[in-house]
């Protein structure tokens, strides 16, 4: 065997290595690319939905039952927990709330009390008050979902900080 | 020195640079970092901040919380709302009960992931952590005095 056909093998080696790393990075960026395109549809959601949220809304409670309007948890620049209370109890139905806060992902609302220290000073997370899936989630991680946004917003109810959390997933 | 030393010394380089870069790129990929939560804390606490009156604060009852013991020796201005209590606390030298109120508010909200600083003519509070990625938020507030 000549000299130069050694050379050659290690130059065939050495470009199919090339070619397996360059494949695997591609479409490993391209898996990134695709989840984080997800991931950025999921947040610009999740942040419309508590802005719309944070808001006074649009028409009467009445009319959100009738689908019309804007949801919105706020009277007088303050939060209103009664609007919150009317929300769960005229829109029962989980597509109905979907389709009052205009989306077609699944959606997890709740409001939390501030979380207390315990005896070790471990943070103890805060009662959920109130929640559009009943006591299905206590916390995020009970959510089974590969894409997932967690945003949370602090208001003021009855003398105290509170949690409003948006929970986006696909 | 031998011809295949610097055959390998040349191939050594090439794959380290190689790997650099692809590093490069897939970091950059990943660490796209989103500052929407960040922005809706800082304006959330500025809100409460500003709209809130310390009368209306439940903690000034709990013996759990210092600020409970600023109302006690009644140090505390129901009538203020908390952005203007803190601001009177900063104006008098007494940025410590300042940071007492923005501490006891504030804490254990934003979790382990998050840090937060807090600064009125000067800083008032903050977290012990380094920023990665970070968002400011400024507010003109009423005081004795314009600051």
């Amino acid at each position: 065997m000549k000299r130069g056909q050694f050379w050659y093998g290690d130059f065939l080696v050495a470009v199919i290595i090339l070619m397996i790393i360059g494949t695997l990075f591609v479409s490993s960026i391209m898996d990134i690319t695709s989840r984080n395109e997800i991931i950025k549809d999921l947040i610009l959601e999740a942040s419309d939905i508590s802005s719309t949220l944070m808001s006074e809304g649009y028409m009467t409670e009445n009319e959100w039952q009738d689908g019309i309007g804007t949801i919105g948890f706020f009277t007088n620049g303050r939060f209103d927990i009664t609007k919150f209370n009317t929300f769960l109890n005229r829109l029962q139905e989980y597509d109905d709330q979907k389709y009052m806060l205009g989306t077609t992902n699944n959606l997890w609302i709740y409001l939390q009390k501030r979380g207390v220290r315990g005896v070790d000073g471990e943070l103890i997370k805060g009662e959920i008050l109130l929640s559009n899936r009943g006591n299905s989630f206590s916390i995020e991680e009970d959510i089974n979902a590969n894409n997932l946004v967690h945003i949370k917003r602090f208001v003021f109810h009855n003398g105290d900080i509170y949690i409003l959390g948006v929970v986006v997933w696909r | 020195m031998k011809k295949g030393f610097f055959f390998s010394l040349d191939a050594f380089f090439a794959v380290l640079m190689f790997s650099i870069i692809l590093v490069s790129i897939y970091s950059f990929f990943i660490n796209t970092q989103e500052l929407r939560q960040q922005y809706f804390y800082s304006e959330d606490i500025l809100d409460i901040l500003v709209n809130t009156k310390m009368d209306e604060l439940l903690l000034l009852q709990n013996p759990d919380y210092q600020i409970q013991s600023l109302d006690q020796q009644e140090l505390i201005n129901h009538e203020l709302t908390i952005m203007e209590q803190i601001s009177v606390f900063q104006n008098q030298g007494n940025s410590f009960y300042s940071e007492i109120i923005f501490q006891n508010l504030t804490h254990d909200f934003l979790g382990e992931k998050y840090g937060v600083e807090f600064s009125l003519e000067g800083l008032i509070y903050g977290s012990d952590k380094n920023a990665t990625a970070l968002v400011s938020r400024q507010r003109f507030v009423s005081s004795s005095e314009i600051i």
